[in-house]
């Protein structure tokens, strides 16, 4: 049809107007069919043509023309709406075609849709049932996004009989499918259009092949793109896909088909582009093709050319990732992240350009390492970024190794552990390049996450990253071996880390020699492994070692700070002061401001005794350089602690304490943990009086740290101060046992000496007093030059007399009182010296010395009483043990005759017996020869005297009864009498056996029932004595301790390590002098 | 080389044992402790032979004569008592009464008729023993003097001092000839080489120096100890040092190689002595741990 007939109004006739003559004739055309009132279908038909034509601006404008016509004329509403819906969809089209990305023209966009909203209801006015203006709303919710609402009128749509068939609707459902990952809908939406259409165009062959490929069949996917290029040879979107697939199959399957799927890909996208160019899929695809050609600029224009020709937010994403990606590949990091931002923000589903983005937050977190702050600003947002990737991909074994570590990063120490266990977790698979079996970096990383909690751990992963690498017969790196010395270094394996530093140093010097270019790098590495070594050899005491070491890296390095550092630590632990002040100097010539140099100069001149010196630079690091830096407060704390204890104007005292508390207190806001601040106002507050506080600090202390030697012994001076001497002789006792800093060995001996002492004067106990004496033994054989400890050793001896003599005579021994008087006239000695001396002693008092001196001998007289009586005493008590003896020996003698003389009775008594009984029976022989004279009478007189002899001979039988009776009881002693005899004899003996045991039992008893009420005795006698000198024990124990705590500061050396020769040491005299008075 | 630990006697005193002699001549080896005694020792089984009881405290210094006839002990008692070792068992010869802390390191004069003593002074004391006087002082500036030791041919006299300084004397005239000033810490053992050429210091600043007598200049220094250096002992044949330290260790030094050469752990706490026997074979030290050990020095 070449010409449209406008039906002239009122007339049979029509005016003919050519198609080719549309071009000029517009506003001609317009007008003659408003005049004629020419049916709304022309105004279509025209509209249409134009369209055709490209014409938009007349296409609109006729159906804008005939929208209005339709509002006087009646009985056209399907041409009305037909004209509404026309104009609806052309606003939703021009709608399209405004970019997301271009805020100017969004406000048109707007309109647009409002206008064809409008249209809508224009229409749905005239029929709201018409199933065109439902397709129309539908696609434009569809654009406006509003999927949900466009779904529901699709399906309405074709749920409804007549319109089943709809294709339009088909499409917008299969389409909001797509969209929502619903590819099997997708697919059979898509379907249902092709049986129904199967010539639509554009080919609805390419959707399904689509939806195939989504949904994994590849194979179908391909038939269907095939199909549509033997339709139309021509189908560029056929020929993207179809390179896409060949493209990626090569990328699977790398044989011998790989060349060939490339360049059969190759072939298709070309012609792709070369039909559409403007095709933006192809764009993209042809621009990663380019990228792994690394021609970077082309796939710039291509990606750009993408992202012009395309209204689709996921492909723009897909353009900007490809120029984010060329500008990460050519180190244009700031740009790439810029890219990336972009094409995150415009698809944030799109998981490559959100793994380039992490990438680059990553790399930013990187450069900003520097400037700390900003780590934990970029970090975060780059674990999001990847942690985007891994919703979307849960096992990508990439991003889990990147997040773990970008959170070892952040110290999340919980999530990088989670991520390495993920990483575990994932399922092996064979397609995998990698995996943890077979990537030795996940299992560095993983070491140096574990390195921080727990170095077995660290060191397992570490020997399997080595073991991967020894596997595949890859060199293991010469950082992987360092760091494995550095953790058996720190485990104190010194062994096994020479031999891992050893293998580091051989795999760097070789690295060196295969490469110029890292050999800066290596060089740098191989001076930290030599550093490493040296600190080893100072661990093994190796000195000489390490020392060679360290200098030969200044050689090479002459700024290797740390070697500097190291070599003074050596010179100052080896008392070469000046010498290693020197190299502090000498660091800080390169850096004025190395704190760690300053502080440890500060140490040094501690050592020295330059107080001042000392405190001025702990001072410049705070005033300087670093206000809050803990070690140079406590340090200054600790010397101003000092002062206070030796200031002697109590003012001044308070002033320095306060000072020092100030100080700490500063340094325990920092660091809450810090026992070296919490020990120090613990000191403080002893010295002050303020016991009870001060010792539960130190038990806090202790508890937190036992490790730390000062705390011991403070607890120990608090405990002694307390009267608890038990307590405080354990804390110095644990001390001693963990003693490092064998310069206060002397000084603990001294403080146990003082502890035993005290408990013996309290509990008057001889043994303990000779622990005191054995422990200020040592402690004087270590500091011969002590004085004090030579008037602590008199007094010692002194007072072990004066224990041997207050005891009672009972337990008192001749052998402790002999022990007495000779070190009575050693304490002489040693007093007199102390007295005569000729300048004046800084550890004790003179006149004490000269009082106690004088005081020898009136112990000395006591002693030498004491052992006249006891020697007295003892002979007495010999003697009466004597006579006792003798007493018990008399008597048992005389009870011995007393038996013999029982016995010889009872012999006579039987003798007497038996005599007795012979004469019975003589008698009754007799009587019985008289009987039978009788019996021989009466047979002559017969008769009358019967019943007289009957009589008698029962008398007669009694008489023998008892005979007999008499006789048993005499067999029987016949044997008795050998057995008793026997038993008397063993109860003799037995009986003396038991007088001798009672004789110890009673002198025992005697002995604890004295002790105990020597001990009675002696506490009523004494307790009010006692209880005067614990008083004033304490008191001047108070002063005593200010001197003892003096020595505390040298335990604090790790802090402070200042040390005070001059200040006195602590004496056990000065709390004595008061007692010795009262004496 | 062999170098082991062959005989350890735990407990051979009560307490730590801070001393110790070995001699040659009659076979034995003399431990002094601050439990207040001296044991004598059989030098190849390490049998106890004796025990020296009379010191009222710990034994701070023992010395033999040249002979090996006698053995003098000072003891923080204040008094030096003299033994006769060629009565067996040992018996107490004669006692000399001294002020505290006069009598301090002790050693025998060549003529084996005098001792020397050092002082809190720094002074040198010399005792007659024959009279138990004192005959002679020489003196020095006033830093305790913590250890001494005279050559074997007899020209010189060190000690050592409380803060450092290593002090050589004449023996004959009794001028200081040089002073040593390289040690930063207090000298707790003095001794010289066989040969009487070098003189060996040790410290509590860990090290030990060489010092050449002659010449007074200083040979080197050896680093090794990681804490106070207390007994020092030259071997026989001139060519090894043995020294016990607070470190709990003994080490042996090749004077040629200046390098430790071996490093005993016998002991778990300070090693206060060490001696070697005549031929330089066997090497004894002493411990605060109360023990007595033997080892082997010898190529056999």
């Amino acid at each position: 049809m070449s010409v449209i007939e406008i039906p002239l109004k009122n007339s049979e006739e029509v005016l003919e107007v050519s198609l080719s003559d549309l071009h000029e004739n517009s506003n001609e055309i317009l007008s003659i069919l408003h005049q004629e009132e020419a049916p709304l279908a022309l105004y279509l038909n025209f509209a249409l043509e134009y369209y055709k034509r490209g014409m938009f601006n007349e296409f609109e404008l006729f159906l804008q023309q005939g929208s209005k016509a339709a509002l006087v004329t009646a009985n056209q509403h399907k041409q009305q709406l037909l004209i509404l819906n026309c104009l609806a969809s052309y606003q939703i089209k021009k709608a399209k075609k405004i970019n997301l990305n271009d805020p100017s023209s969004q406000e048109e966009k707007k309109y647009l849709f409002e206008a064809a909203t409008s249209l809508f209801n224009a229409a749905d006015k005239i029929d709201i049932r018409e199933t065109i203006s439902w397709i129309g709303k539908g696609i434009l919710l569809l654009t406006k996004g509003q999927l949900d609402r466009a779904n529901n009128i699709f399906k309405t749509i074709i749920e409804s009989t007549e319109n089943a068939n709809n294709i339009p609707a088909l499409l917008g459902k299969a389409c909001i499918s797509f969209i929502n990952k619903d590819y099997k809908g997708a697919l059979a939406c898509y379907q249902r259009v092709l049986r129904y259409a199967p010539d639509l165009k554009p080919n609805v062959r390419i959707p399904i092949g689509l939806c195939f490929y989504a949904l994994g069949n590849i194979k179908m996917a391909r038939t269907a793109f095939e199909r549509v290029l033997k339709m139309e040879p021509d189908n560029a979107d056929a020929l993207i896909y179809l390179s896409i697939i060949d493209l990626n199959k090569a990328k699977e399957v790398k044989n011998e088909t790989f060349l060939e799927n490339i360049s059969k890909g190759r072939e298709k996208l070309k012609k792709a582009y070369q039909l559409n160019y403007k095709n933006p899929v192809v764009a993209l695809q042809l621009a990663d093709y380019c990228f792994n050609k690394n021609e970077y600029e082309k796939v710039k224009l291509l990606a750009n050319l993408a992202y012009t020709n395309t209204n689709v937010p996921a492909l723009q994403a897909v353009a900007y990732y490809n120029i984010g990606r060329v500008h990460q590949a050519t180190k244009n990091y700031e740009k790439a992240y810029k890219a990336f931002a972009q094409a995150v923000r415009l698809d944030p589903n799109n998981i490559l350009a959100q793994f380039g983005m992490g990438q680059m937050f990553f790399y930013k977190s990187t450069i900003s390492n520097i400037v700390f702050i900003y780590v934990y600003d970029e970090t975060p947002s780059a674990c999001e970024c990847f942690e985007k990737v891994l919703a979307a991909d849960p096992n990508n074994y990439d991003v889990l190794k990147i997040l773990g570590c970008l959170y070892s990063k952040l110290r999340n120490y919980q999530k990088a552990i989670d991520c390495y266990d993920r990483i575990s977790r994932i399922p092996k698979s064979k397609n995998d390049e990698l995996n943890e079996s077979n990537d030795y970096e996940v299992w560095i990383d993983k070491a140096k996450l574990l390195e921080q909690n727990d170095t077995k751990a660290a060191l397992n992963a570490y020997e399997k990253a080595v073991k991967i690498l020894e596997d595949t017969n890859e060199r293991v790196p010469p950082e992987l071996w360092n760091n494995i010395a550095v953790l058996y270094h720190m485990d104190g394996d010194l062994n096994m880390a020479e031999q891992m530093y050893h293998k580091a140093y051989t795999e760097c010097s070789e690295k060196m020699n295969l490469s110029e270019v890292d050999k800066e790098y290596y060089d740098g590495l191989e001076t930290s492994i030599s550093y490493n070594v040296s600190r080893l050899y100072e661990a093994q005491k190796e000195t000489l070692k390490a020392n060679k070491i360290y200098n030969q890296i200044i050689k090479n390095h002459p700024r290797y700070i740390d070697a500097y550092l190291r070599l003074g630590a050596i010179e100052i632990e080896q008392g070469n002061y000046k010498k290693g002040i020197g190299y502090y100097k000498k660091v800080l010539d390169f850096d004025p401001k190395n704190v760690d140099a300053y502080s440890l100069m500060g140490y040094a001149q501690g050592l020295m005794n330059q107080i001042k010196l000392s405190r001025k630079t702990y001072e410049k690091i705070l005033k300087d350089i670093d206000r809050y830096d803990l070690y140079a407060l406590c340090a200054v704390g600790n010397i101003h602690l000092i002062a206070g204890r030796n200031s002697q104007n109590k003012q001044d005292k308070e002033i320095f304490y306060k000072r020092a508390v100030e100080l700490f207190d500063k340094a325990i806001i920092l660091d809450n943990q810090n026992i070296y601040a919490v020990n120090g106002i613990a000191i403080a507050l002893a010295e002050r009086g303020y016991t009870d506080v001060a010792q539960n600090l130190f038990i806090q202390i202790r508890e937190v740290k036992s490790s730390v030697e000062a705390i011991w012994v403070n607890l120990g001076h608090i405990y002694v101060e307390l009267g608890q001497y038990q307590s405080a002789i354990n804390n110095y006792e644990n001390c001693l046992k963990k003693l490092t800093n064998i310069t206060e060995i002397g000084y603990i001996y001294q403080c146990l000496a003082k502890a035993y002492f005290a408990q013996a004067k309290v509990e008057k106990k001889v043994n303990l007093m000779n622990k005191a004496e054995y422990y200020i033994q040592k402690s004087f054989f270590i500091k011969p030059k002590d004085k004090s400890l030579q008037f602590d050793l008199a007094l010692i001896k002194q007072e072990f007399a004066q224990l041997v003599i207050d005891q009672p005579s009972e337990i008192r021994t001749i052998d402790n009182l002999k022990k007495a008087l000779n070190g009575l006239a050693i304490s002489k000695k040693y007093f007199t010296a102390l007295k005569n001396v000729k300048t004046k002693p800084v550890n004790y008092d003179i006149s004490i010395a000269s009082r106690r001196e004088e005081h020898n001998e009136t112990v000395r007289k006591a002693v030498l009483q004491k052992l006249e009586e006891q020697e007295d005493l003892e002979k007495k008590k010999r003697e009466r043990m004597n006579n006792i003896r003798i007493q018990r020996e008399k008597e048992m003698k005389e009870r011995e005759l007393k038996k013999e003389e029982e016995l010889r009775k009872a012999i006579e008594e039987e003798k007497r017996i038996e005599r007795q009984r012979e004469e019975l029976a003589l008698r009754l022989e007799k009587e019985r020869e008289e009987e039978s004279l009788i019996e021989e009478q009466l047979k002559e007189k017969k008769k009358s005297t019967t019943s007289k002899s009957k009589s008698h001979n029962n008398n007669n039988n009694n008489f023998i009864n008892d005979e007999e009776d008499d006789n048993m009881d005499y067999d029987d002693s016949e044997d008795e009498k050998k057995m008793k005899k026997k038993r008397k004899r063993n109860k003799r003996k037995h009986d003396r056996d038991e007088s001798d045991s009672e004789k110890n039992y009673d002198s025992e008893n005697n002995y604890s029932d004295k002790e105990d009420d020597l001990n009675f005795d002696g506490g009523n006698s004494d307790e009010e004595n006692i209880r005067s000198i614990k008083k004033r024990k304490k008191y001047a124990l108070s002063k005593d301790i200010i001197s003892d705590e003096d020595e505390d500061d040298d335990d604090d050396e790790v802090i402070a390590g200042s040390k005070s020769n001059n200040s006195s040491r602590n004496k056990i005299i000065e709390d004595e002098d008061d007692n010795y008075d009262e004496e | 080389m062999v170098y082991v630990t062959s005989q350890i006697i735990q407990n051979a005193h009560e307490d730590g044992i801070w001393r110790v002699c070995w001699i040659p001549q009659t076979n034995v080896i003399v431990t002094g402790s601050v439990d207040e005694t001296i044991k004598v020792w059989n030098d190849s089984t390490l049998e106890p032979i004796t025990t020296l009881k009379g010191h009222q405290l710990g034994i701070v210094s023992l010395a033999k004569n040249q002979s090996g006839t006698e053995l003098c002990s000072t003891s923080l008692d204040s008094q030096i008592k003299v033994w006769d070792l060629s009565d067996n068992p040992p018996k107490l010869k004669s006692e000399i009464d001294v002020d505290p802390v006069e009598a301090w390191a002790i050693t025998y004069q060549n003529d084996g008729k005098h001792l020397l003593s050092t002082t809190q002074s720094g002074n040198i004391n010399i005792w007659d023993l024959e009279t138990g006087k004192k005959e002679n002082t020489i003196e020095n500036e006033g830093k305790f003097a913590m250890s001494i030791a005279i050559s074997p041919d007899g020209k010189y006299i060190a000690t050592g001092s409380e803060h450092g300084a290593l002090y050589l004397f004449n023996n004959e005239t009794g001028k200081l000839v040089h002073t040593f000033s390289n040690h930063s810490m207090a000298i707790r053992a003095v001794c010289f080489s066989p040969d009487s050429k070098y003189v060996v210091s040790g410290s509590d600043d860990k090290k030990i120096n060489i010092y050449e007598v002659e010449h007074g200049n200083i040979v080197t220094t050896l680093y090794g100890h990681t804490s106070w250096v207390l007994c020092l002992d030259f071997s026989p044949d001139g060519v090894h040092i043995a020294s016990g330290s607070s470190d709990k260790r003994i080490k042996i030094w090749d004077i040629n190689s200046k390098e430790c050469i071996h490093t005993f752990d016998s002991h778990t706490e300070q090693v206060w002595g060490v001696a070697y026997n005549k031929d330089g074979s066997k090497l004894v030290s002493v411990s605060d741990d109360k023990s007595v050990a033997i080892h082997t020095t010898t190529d056999s």
